[in-house]
């Protein structure tokens, strides 16, 4: 596996956990997915400048570009922090989105 | 899983702690691009010569070639021995070497890029909120504990 498949692989799943905390956000899950997407941004941010050099070609495009990506991974990375803060302290989902969902499980596992 | 579900949150929040602050440390550690480098230094069989770059060094590279003044090249491990960890070279008196002699090292350098650096000054300071999550995460499922054995 070269360097940039890692970082490919890498921003895959960041992208993926991104979304579903975003997207598909469910309680605890929020939890997995924004630690997961923290973990993976971050690592992004802090080794995407070994990837631009490392890899094989040495393409003069790809250490430019893969800067830009640090700085959009980090700010990314503090976003996945503050909303598992706010999971953690019940702000996301909203208690309301949070009651609603319980609900909805209820009903289904009675059904 | 219900919002009461503490132990899974606590269980989640400790792994984040046990995972991410080695394995990101870890990252930045091992971070680092090989640049390459040339340095004018003076073969002295007293002491080692130590190479100029330092600053945010991963590793050294394992070879460095060093050029003598009018031309010609020193061979290592019989004029000279590169220590890769440190980055300094000692210096062995031979036919071709001689105390005083000007030389240019070329070496390699793994280094931490500016990028690579910004981001772990903006990120590691967020480690010690870990902390904090752990022990609200801990305070709610013991909480969590206490309330259930009243109930009962």
């Amino acid at each position: 596996m070269t360097p940039l498949v890692l970082a490919f692989a890498v921003a895959t799943v960041a992208l993926v956990a991104t979304l579903l905390w975003a997207v598909a956000a469910r309680q605890t899950a929020v939890y997995v997915t924004s630690g997961i997407s923290f973990v993976s941004w971050s690592w992004l941010g802090i080794v995407g400048s070994d990837v631009a050099l490392v890899t094989e070609t040495q393409t003069i495009w790809l250490r430019p570009s893969m800067a830009s990506i640090q700085f959009v991974a980090v700010a990314m990375a503090i976003v996945s922090l503050v909303v598992f803060s706010l999971r953690l302290f019940g702000a996301y989902p909203s208690p309301q989105t949070n009651a609603a969902e319980s609900d909805e499980r209820a009903e289904q596992q009675t059904r | 899983m219900s919002d009461g579900d503490t132990v899974a949150q606590l269980a989640v929040v400790i792994l984040l702690l046990g995972l991410a602050v080695p394995g990101l440390a870890t990252a930045h550690e091992y971070a680092g691009t090989p640049i390459d480098y040339e340095q004018s230094a003076t073969v002295d069989f007293a002491s080692a010569t130590a190479v100029d770059e330092t600053a945010t060094v991963e590793r050294y590279g394992d070879e460095v070639s060093v050029l003598v003044a009018g031309g010609g090249e020193l061979e290592a491990a019989i004029d000279y021995r590169w220590d890769d960890e440190s980055g300094e070279i000692e210096w062995f008196n031979t036919t071709a070497t001689s105390s005083g002699q000007d030389v240019t090292i070329a070496y390699q350098a793994h280094q931490r890029t500016p990028e690579t650096e910004m981001a772990w000054t903006i990120i590691s300071p967020f480690f010690a909120l870990f902390g904090i999550f752990g022990l609200v995460a801990a305070v709610r499922t013991l909480w969590s504990y206490i309330a259930e054995v009243f109930e009962a």
